[in-house]
């Protein structure tokens, strides 16, 4: 077995080992517990860095399993890394959260057993096993949500599991569709199918078909309006860490199986489709847009703006070009980094002044100024400024959507301006102004050294890749280049 | 039949049904022991595994052909889940057995044997009589089953209702033998044998009793539109009973079922019947369970989804062994796999419900789950691993199980089929993960968890095999 394989199926057992761990040492509790948690998190998160750079570096990333083929290309390699950086950031939360956890041990198991899903989900060559361990992924977020969650919790939690089952089961049925149209048989890995599909050629009524089942599916998944209402509740009454992983990276499977399987292999057949998913995904940027910015309080807001985001990934993907694809890779990273500090910042701003109410708060920069710096850079990171990872993804988005229709791109662009309004103006409502309600009323402390870490790693990415996209875009480049479908309108672009 | 050893069963005809004879056999003995007083309900207990164990010993020895009992089938396969379940229903009613006042742990044990002789006889029957027979006398052991705890009145409703919807079937089937014995004699060929079915066709006699004989085997199997008797007989039956009613009882009706189909000429009225009796299955039993709060009443509920989900297996199946042979293997294969992950769900479901200590199950809410979590782990993560498995999440037996039944639907081409499959599936989630729910939440203040510990092995033991099922299986398949 080869060093970097070892890497890659480290990344995916470790969690799911860690937490078989904890469940053997149920009774021991304490820092036991959180040691075999730290080891499950830090070696994905290590797994995913390793991995990733042998990708980065051009090197063939592959290995077998117990869970199928395992294997990294461009944007599986962007993705995995995506999930080890977001799942050791909340764990670091996890840790040092001003809120006391109640029976932290069952807590950190539930969030291992995610993680190994996510890890899995990103890393496996073989769709039905991407499937798997994102459905897999669900169970652990449910029973987390019921117990540690909101005041609305029950609801909530309910609403998202039969919401997402549903997606879910939908895009199995296109999945399977895809693997029997192809090969008449029950094959289900990529480089096979890709392989089917190039010798014999799909029907494009039918291909059209099986995308519009995989669309509807996997658009729920992403929470694509009109299928969007579960997301909102979730991330507002899920307890933080799992806000993170659910917001930050579960939620990106859909768009993921998109790009990765759906595409490639059932080509022009989507293009129709991908119209209609490309309207549904302007009421995303726009429509919940500005039901972003009526939400007064915090949390509710960052939930919004998580679904308003994911319209203009749609948007990119519908343009089916390297540049749209690619930039819909990059907001996914950078979404996810971004999305997943904001949620940190609306438990510490609950924890230091019981509310996240905005019309409650106000002027809080007076008492910490630390937290305010780093959580205007999360905002500005949040609305796709330059400097970070999210403007490179909207821009390359935007580019490739002027190529595939004007009159799209200048109503995706508003969101832009919209995603500003209500960023900005949730600053200036927590952070500027006269001092709020809540805010005399409490001597609130700044960020401390512990809650900084967990925002510091995911900031640290986020300008990493900002700075310095060719780390993320060499890859993805490589991978998307070399499909077909990605490369139809890509001549008469040039 | 050869005249030369017309009626005269030499020792290999036995070798075909030893299995059942030796589970017959332990029956009797077990009854007997029972009549003695000093007879503790232990060694009642260690006699009944003895005589389960011998019968899966004997099963090396049956799959021979007999030419005196040619109406049954040689395979004899389907004998080991019996088997299996009669092993677990047994371990299940130690306490049970204990909480009644009656010591008469034998007769309890051997009537289960007795049920368990006859389902594996029913289920290897290949001749419309002896499925009647083997029909009848399962039922029989069944209303002394379910009845068992006399003095309660749960019990007693439980059992007459079950008695009434099974004379019920049993009249369907006899009528249905009737009118296909009457259309033998315009053929002029025994068609109570399945494998002469296909000479009905175009007979309207013949259709009317397979339709009649159809309906009767959907009573055992609780599918639309015989489902009715199943949440009031499961709610009200002792829990052992239960088990053994849902998963036995359920995949004989099956495996019979899934005989007869394939044997019956093709038409497609059969399969519109089959499809709309499927769809109507699921949108009953996943809408139906959606209401119910009661622990047993969800799994009566969740089992009438799960007869839809088999039919939607049985019409597939019809409609491509009609295409063809080629998917033969595939489909017996999702048959085996679709009956042990529901066999093995479901007696953890039920394993876990015995551990309630503090009242009579009849009246409870799922509420009494609460508290679960932090007083038996095991049994909390068992019991969610099951409820996944039933629920299709993976990487669960489950799982696989309703993704095999998916892509053969699939390949018979039941498009619309599918997708109610999968509108139930989501529907049931709320009835699964409620039960989920109610299990990691902390108990109410001031109240107390009923639930205490034990089964800790058989738990494991479940809920490893529904994990190695599915991850294993998906191996295979990827």
């Amino acid at each position: 077995m080869e060093i970097s394989e070892i890497f890659l199926v480290s990344g995916v057992y470790a969690p799911l080992v860690c937490a078989l761990a904890i469940a053997a040492f149920y009774k021991a509790g304490g820092f036991l517990v959180k040691t075999i948690a730290a080891a499950g998190f830090a070696i994905s998160l290590f797994s995913s860095v390793a991995s990733f750079w042998k990708c980065f570096c051009g090197c063939q990333v592959a290995a077998d399993s117990v869970f199928g083929q395992l294997g990294l290309n461009g944007v599986s390699a962007a993705m995995y890394l995506l999930a080890g950086i977001v799942g050791f950031a909340a764990f670091v939360w996890t840790l040092s959260s001003p809120k006391k956890i109640e029976n932290i041990t069952a807590y950190l198991l539930c969030m291992l057993a995610m993680q190994g899903g996510l890890m899995g989900m990103f890393a496996s060559q073989n769709i039905l096993w991407m499937y798997a361990f994102h459905e897999f992924a669900l169970v652990p977020t449910f029973i987390a949500m019921c117990v540690w969650g909101g005041e609305k919790r029950r609801a909530a939690a309910m609403e998202m599991a039969i919401y997402l089952t549903f997606g879910a089961l939908l895009a199995l049925l296109g999945i399977i569709a895809l693997a029997f149209v192809a090969t008449r048989s029950l094959i289900f890995n990529l480089p096979e199918l890709v392989e089917a599909f190039g010798a014999n050629a799909v029907n494009p009524k039918d291909a059209g078909f099986i995308f519009a089942v995989l669309a509807v599916g996997l658009g729920a998944l992403v929470s694509l309006f009109p299928l969007h209402s579960w997301a909102p509740k979730t991330y507002e009454q899920a307890p933080t860490a799992f806000s993170m992983l659910h917001a930050g990276v579960l939620k990106k499977f859909g768009l993921y199986v998109l790009i990765q399987v759906a595409i490639p292999l059932l080509g022009v057949g989507a293009a129709s489709a991908l119209k209609v998913v490309a309207t549904l995904a302007l009421f995303n940027v726009i429509f919940i847009g500005l039901c972003t910015m009526a939400q007064t309080n915090f949390k509710a807001m960052v939930s919004y703006s998580s679904v308003s985001h994911m319209g203009l990934c749609f948007l990119g993907i519908a343009s089916m070009s390297v540049l749209g694809a690619g930039g819909c890779v990059l907001i996914m990273f950078g979404h996810g980094l971004s999305v997943a500090a904001l949620f940190i910042f609306a438990e510490i701003v609950n924890d230091r002044f019981s509310t996240c109410d905005m019309r409650l708060l106000g002027g809080a920069y007076k008492k910490m100024p630390v937290c305010a710096g780093l959580f205007a850079a999360a905002i500005m990171a949040n609305i796709g400024l330059p400097g970070f990872a999210n403007f490179w993804g909207e821009f390359c988005v935007f580019i490739s959507l002027w190529n595939y229709s004007a009159a799209f791109c200048a109503l995706a662009v508003l969101g832009i301006i919209i995603s500003a309004i209500y960023g900005l103006r949730a600053v200036a409502n927590i952070f500027l102004g006269g001092e709020g309600e809540n805010v005399k009323t409490r001597g609130a402390r700044d960020i401390s050294w512990r809650e900084r870490a967990a925002v510091l790693i995911l900031l640290a990415a986020l300008v990493i890749v900002g700075f310095c996209p060719r780390l993320i875009t060499n890859p993805l480049n490589g991978t998307l280049s070399d499909i077909a479908s990605y490369n139809l309108t890509q001549k008469s672009a040039k | 039949m050869d005249s030369s050893n017309g009626f005269i069963a030499t020792s290999a005809d036995w070798l075909a049904v030893l299995p059942e004879a030796i589970l017959a056999c332990f029956g009797v003995l077990l009854i007997l022991a029972g009549a003695f007083k000093k007879f503790p309900p232990i060694a009642c207990r260690m006699l009944a595994y003895l005589g389960f164990a011998a019968s899966l010993a004997a099963l090396a020895f049956a799959g021979k052909e007999s030419a005196f009992f040619e109406t049954l089938s040689s395979r004899a396969e389907c004998t080991a889940l019996f088997v299996f379940c009669g092993i677990l229903s047994v371990s299940m009613s130690a306490r049970y057995l204990e909480s009644l006042a009656t010591k008469n742990a034998g007769e309890f044990f051997g009537i289960l044997m007795f049920a368990a002789a006859a389902l594996s006889i029913f289920s290897r029957s290949q001749h419309l009589m002896l499925t009647f027979v083997a029909l009848e006398a399962s039922a029989i052991c069944f209303y002394a089953l379910i009845a068992w705890g006399r003095r309660t009145v749960e019990n007693l409703e439980a059992s007459i209702r079950y008695i009434i919807a099974s004379g019920v079937s049993g009249a369907f089937l006899l009528l249905g033998i009737a009118f296909i014995y009457g259309a033998s004699f315009d053929i002029g060929s025994d068609m109570l044998y399945f494998g002469n079915f296909t000479e009905g066709a175009g007979s309207a006699l013949f259709g009317v009793g397979a339709v009649l004989a159809i309906s009767a085997v959907f009573f055992k199997l609780s599918a639309f539109p015989f489902q009715f008797w199943s949440a009031d007989v499961y709610q009200g039956s002792p829990l052992p009973v239960g088990a053994f009613l849902a998963v036995a009882s359920k995949s004989a009706a099956v495996f019979v079922l899934y005989k007869m189909l394939i044997s019956l000429p093709y038409s497609s009225s059969l399969v519109n019947i089959l499809s709309l009796s499927a769809a109507l299955s699921i949108i009953v039993g996943n809408f139906g369970g959606i209401a119910e709060r009661n622990p047993k009443r969800i799994i009566a509920f969740s089992g009438i989804a799960n007869a839809g989900y088999l039919l939607v297996f049985l019409t597939s199946a019809v409609v491509l062994l009609n295409l063809g042979a080629e998917n033969a293997n595939m489909i017996s294969l999702t048959l085996v796999f679709y009956v042990l992950a529901y066999a093995f769900a479901l007696y953890s479901v039920f394993f876990t419900q015995s551990l309630n200590y503090s009242e009579s199950d009849y009246n409870m809410d799922i509420c009494a789950y609460n508290g679960l979590s932090q007083k038996n782990p095991l049994a909390t993560v068992s019991l969610t691993v099951a409820l996944a498995s039933l629920a299709g999440i993976p990487p669960t037996a489950g799982f696989f199980a309703k993704l095999l039944v998916l892509v053969l639907a699939y390949a018979a081409g039941l498009y619309w089929l599918m997708l109610v499959l999968i509108l139930g599936s989501a529907a049931s989630i709320y009835y699964y993960f409620k039960w989920i729910r109610a299990s990691c939440e902390p108990a109410k203040e001031g109240a107390v968890c009923g639930f205490g510990r034990g089964y800790a092995s058989i738990l494991l033991a479940l809920t490893l095999a529904i994990l190695i099922l599915g991850v294993k299986y998906a191996l295979y398949l990827c």
